[in-house]
C-alpha cells in the first residue's frame, strides 16, 4: 500500500501541493482528477522523485518511507512512472525503447522474458518492433510507453495522462489495457483530465484542486457527485 | 596516381573521423563541445610514447595500452573539471574545455619538450599492389585500424545495454533518468570512450607528422569541419564528413596547391554553418517548445 501523508511541494516560492494525504490500496485502480495545474503531475513526480521541487511530508510504501530516495531506488521498489507526453526515445526502435525500461534490472533478469510479456499485452507492437518510435501512431506510442514501464516489473504503475492526444476509440482501448494490466495484479494510479474514462475504470478517486485535496470516494459514487459532475464531467 | 591519392585521402579522413567521433560522442552525451579533445589525444600519445621508450614494450602492445590509458585520462578529466560544472550553463563547460586545451598543450611541452620526435609506425610506407594500383601500406593500415574502432563503437551503441542507454539519454535525458539511468555515469563513460578513441587517433597520426605538442591543431580543425559537415550530432555523419574532407583535401593539395589544405577546412565550416547548419546527412533539427 502507498500512503501519502501531509505532502507539500513547492517550486521556489510557488506551492504546487499543499498538505495532501491519500492512500492507494494494493491491486486497485486509483484515479486522481483535477484540472490543468492542479498539481496532479507534480504528485506523481514527487512519488518517483523525478521533479525538481522541494518536498515535505511523508510517502510510505508498505510502511517504509520512500520520500528522498533516488528515482532508481524507487523504481527498484516497484513504483514506475509513465510520464505525460509519453517521453519515448524517438530515434530508438520499439524494442530498444522497451529494453530501456528494464535498464535497472538487466543484469539480474532475463529482459527477453519481460519483452514477451509486453508483446503479449500489446500484440500490435510485435510487427513494429524494429521500427523507430517516432514513426508510430499516438496510440502505439502510448502502448510503448506503458510497455516500457512494464519492463521494470512494476507493482504499481503511475500513469500520467495516458489518453492525451488520442482519438476516442484509442482512449477506450488504452483504458481497457490498463484494466487488463491491473487484472494481472499491478496497482494503478491514474492521473487523467478525461475524468469520465478515468472514473469508468477506477475503484477509487481523489479530486485535486490548486494543490489541495478537495474530495475523495469510490469512483461510482464520485461520478454522481454534483460538484464533480459540473466541474469535470460536464454535460452528458 | 589517383588511387594512391584516394587511399591516402581516405586514410587521412579516417584519422580525422576518429577525432570527430570523440567530439560528437561527448557532445551528444553531455551537450559539451570539447575543444581540448585534440590536445588530450596528443597528451595520451605522448604518454604512450613514454611507455614505449621507458619499458620497451613492442609497439602493438603500446597501441592496445592506449585504450585503457585514454579511458583513464578521459574519466579523470571529466571527474575533475566537468563534474563540478554539471549544473552550470553549458557555456561554462565549453570555456573550461578551452582552458583544458591550454593546460594539456603546455603541460605536454613542459614534460616532454617542445621539439618534434620521430614516432615509429606500425605499418611500412612501402606501396603494395592492389587491383593494379599501388597503395601505401600505412594508408591501408590506418584505414583498417580506424575501421576496427568504428565497428567496435557501432557494436557498443547498437547492442550493449550501456550503449543503448547512452543513445537514449542523448535523445531524452529526463526519460532516461526515469528508467534509472545514471546520467552522471553516462558523462563519465562518454569522456572515457571518446578520449580512448582520440588517443588511438593520435597514435595513427604521430608517425605521419612526428610527435609534437602542436600536432593535433590542424587535425582538430579538420575533425570539426568533418563533424559539422555531418551535422555534429550523428556518429556516421561525422565519419562520412571526415572521409570527404580527407579525400578532397588531398586532391586539392595535389592538383591545386598545398597552401589551400587548411583554409579549405575553414571554408567548409563557414559554408556549412551558413547554408546547412544541420549538416549534409541529418534531418533538420526541430526544437519542440
Amino acid at each position: 500500500m502507498l500512503e501519502i501523508s501531509d505532502l507539500s511541494a513547492r517550486y521556489g516560492a510557488i506551492a504546487a501541493l499543499d498538505h495532501v494525504s491519500l492512500r492507494v490500496e494494493n491491486e486497485k485502480v486509483v484515479s486522481l482528477l483535477g484540472s490543468n495545474g492542479a498539481g496532479k503531475s507534480t504528485l506523481l513526480g514527487c512519488i518517483t522523485n523525478s521533479v525538481s521541487c522541494r518536498m515535505q511530508g511523508s510517502i510510505r510504501l508498505d510502511g517504509k518511507e520512500i520520500l528522498g530516495l533516488s528515482t532508481d531506488a524507487i523504481i527498484s521498489r516497484g513504483l514506475v512512472l509513465v510520464p505525460e507526453g509519453r517521453q519515448l526515445f524517438n530515434d530508438l526502435t520499439v524494442e530498444e525503447n522497451l529494453r530501456m525500461g528494464a535498464y535497472g534490472f538487466e543484469h539480474g533478469r532475463k529482459w527477453r522474458t519481460d519483452l514477451e510479456r509486453v508483446y503479449a499485452l500489446f500484440p500490435r507492437l510485435v510487427e513494429r518492433r524494429r521500427q523507430v518510435a517516432a514513426t508510430l501512431s499516438g496510440g502505439e506510442q502510448q502502448m510503448v510507453a506503458i510497455g516500457r514501464a512494464i519492463m521494470a516489473r512494476p507493482r504499481m504503475l503511475l500513469l500520467d495522462e495516458p489518453s492525451l492526444g488520442l482519438a476516442p476509440r484509442l482512449v477506450r482501448e488504452i483504458f481497457n489495457l490498463v484494466r487488463e494490466i491491473n487484472g494481472q495484479g499491478v496497482t494503478v494510479m491514474l492521473v487523467e483530465q478525461n475524468a469520465r474514462q478515468a472514473l469508468r475504470i477506477a475503484d477509487f478517486a481523489y479530486v485535486l484542486e490548486k494543490g489541495r485535496l478537495m474530495g475523495s470516494g469510490p469512483a461510482p459514487i464520485l461520478a454522481k457527485d454534483p460538484h464533480v459532475v459540473s466541474a469535470y464531467l460536464g454535460e452528458e | 596516381m589517383i588511387t594512391q591519392l584516394l587511399a591516402s585521402g581516405l586514410a587521412l579522413g579516417s584519422v580525422y573521423a576518429l577525432l570527430a567521433l570523440s567530439l560528437v560522442l561527448i557532445h551528444k552525451a553531455t551537450d559539451v563541445v570539447n575543444f581540448a579533445q585534440g590536445e588530450m589525444a596528443m597528451f595520451g600519445t605522448y604518454a604512450c610514447f613514454a611507455l614505449l621508450t621507458k619499458t620497451e614494450f613492442p609497439l602493438p602492445v603500446v597501441m592496445l595500452a592506449a585504450v585503457p590509458l585514454g579511458i583513464l585520462l578521459g574519466v579523470a578529466t571529466e571527474r575533475i573539471t566537468m563534474g563540478p560544472l554539471r549544473s552550470a550553463p553549458p557555456v561554462n563547460a565549453l570555456i573550461a574545455t578551452i582552458g583544458l586545451w591550454m593546460i594539456f598543450h603546455h603541460t605536454a611541452g613542459w614534460i616532454w619538450g617542445y621539439d618534434p620526435v620521430r614516432f615509429p609506425s606500425l605499418f611500412s610506407p612501402e606501396p603494395i599492389n592492389i587491383l593494379g594500383a599501388r597503395v601505401a601500406q600505412n594508408s591501408l593500415g590506418i584505414i583498417a585500424v580506424s575501421l576496427l574502432v568504428m565497428v567496435l563503437l557501432y557494436l557498443f551503441f547498437e547492442f550493449t545495454r550501456m550503449g543503448i542507454a547512452m543513445r537514449a539519454a542523448s535523445q531524452n535525458r529526463r526519460a532516461a533518468q526515469l528508467m534509472g539511468v545514471n546520467v552522471t555515469r553516462i558523462s563519465l563513460i562518454a569522456w572515457g570512450l571518446a578520449t580512448a578513441v582520440s588517443v588511438v587517433c593520435g597514435l595513427l597520426i604521430a608517425p605521419l607528422t612526428f610527435l609534437d605538442f602542436e600536432m593535433m591543431l590542424s587535425v582538430l580543425l579538420k575533425a570539426f569541419a568533418g563533424a559539422i559537415l555531418g551535422g555534429f550530432n550523428s556518429l556516421p555523419g561525422a565519419v562520412v564528413g571526415c572521409l570527404v574532407i580527407g579525400v578532397v583535401e588531398n586532391l586539392i593539395a595535389a592538383y591545386v596547391s598545398t597552401a589551400f589544405k587548411d583554409t579549405f577546412a575553414f571554408g567548409i565550416i563557414i559554408v556549412v554553418l551558413m547554408f546547412r547548419p544541420q549538416g549534409l546527412f541529418t534531418r533538420e533539427i526541430v526544437k519542440k517548445v
